[in-house]
């Protein structure tokens, strides 16, 4: 009597391919909503420009602060400090204490005006984003 | 990317438009929360938990995004990592929580013929031999082939590099193989 013939090996490929075909079609079924998009939006954190708005306030109310300390403690010392501060400059610059003056003054008015300027020119690129 | 979620995320970081990332939610929700749930081994309320988790840093985090990839992949990368995180602080602490829901595939499913039943229970074999796998195996078999992402976006998500991928696939095609070696035609 013959003895029954072994099975013949599966192609591997085959069978690859027939797995593949199994995960592409066991995709997940939908999930329904059910309210969960209201609890995340509820769960959001506070509104991101709020945030910013909040930063900016405390940043200003912390300098302002500073210089306010500043000239209560110290009084006419920080006039009597500027004046000396000129002077020593001055003496050496070479130039006339108010000419140094105007031009300490020109230079902070143009450092502001750029500061503002670039201040809105990054607001305004956020806008355009 | 999707034109629709280019724009809605624009939205978000120019005005800080809620409403628009209600829109990207409810667009995502399904995809996050049905991947959270294979990695959690369908413990629906963890799932949950770990979703909420990952579309509030999404929110925090949208600046970050620059379009490299698409949104949805972008917040699959964010859930894993939610993931990952409370599966280290469960190996800390104590087994994960929750209860896991064995939901009934053929609920609401009359099903009368064979060819519907035979789905039905390869469905249900397919599912169990997927729980079989490692968590890196399962991930890596989830989005790409489940999410249609490609190789190397699937590294991203995972954060391992491109041959780690290859390799979980590889591994998890020859388990399944094996688990399903009785659905093979004869």
């Amino acid at each position: 009597m013959n003895a029954p013939e072994p099975p013949a090996p599966s192609d591997p490929s085959a069978d690859d391919a027939r797995v593949e075909k199994m995960l592409r079609e066991a995709s997940l079924p939908y999930i329904d909503d059910a309210g969960f998009t209201n609890r995340i939006m509820v769960a959001l954190p506070a509104s991101r420009r709020h945030a910013e708005r909040r930063r900016s306030v405390l940043l200003l109310g912390a300098v302002l602060l500073g210089c306010g300390q500043t000239a209560v403690f110290s009084g006419s010392k920080v006039l009597e400090f500027s004046s000396i501060l000129m002077e020593r400059l001055a003496a050496w610059s070479a130039l006339p204490v108010p000419g140094l003056g105007a031009t300490f003054t020109a230079g902070m008015l143009a450092c502001w005006v750029l500061t503002l300027a670039a201040g809105g020119w990054a607001w305004a690129r956020t806008r355009q984003s | 990317m999707n034109h629709r979620d280019t724009e809605l995320i624009a939205r978000v970081l120019a005005n800080d438009d809620r409403h628009a990332f209600g829109e990207l939610v409810r667009q995502h929700q399904s995809a996050v929360r049905g991947f959270l749930r294979r990695l959690t081994g369908g413990r629906y309320a963890l799932a949950d938990d770990l979703a909420q988790e990952t579309f509030i840093e999404a929110y925090r985090c949208l600046a970050r995004f620059h379009g490299e990839s698409a949104f949805g992949t972008w917040l699959h990368g964010i859930a894993y990592n939610r993931f990952r995180i409370a599966r280290r602080r469960q190996r800390e602490t104590v087994e994960w929580t929750g209860e896991i829901e064995t939901r009934d595939t053929t609920e609401g499913c009359e099903t009368t013929s064979p060819a519907a039943t035979a789905t039905v229970d390869l469905q249900q074999d397919l599912a169990a031999a997927l729980a079989r796998l490692s968590t890196d195996e399962q991930s890596a078999i989830h989005l790409c082939y489940a999410e249609g992402l490609t190789h190397e976006e699937a590294a991203g998500v995972l954060g391992c590099p491109l041959g780690t991928v290859k390799t979980h696939i590889l591994r998890a095609k020859d388990k399944l193989r094996a688990y399903l070696s009785a659905w093979a035609p004869a």
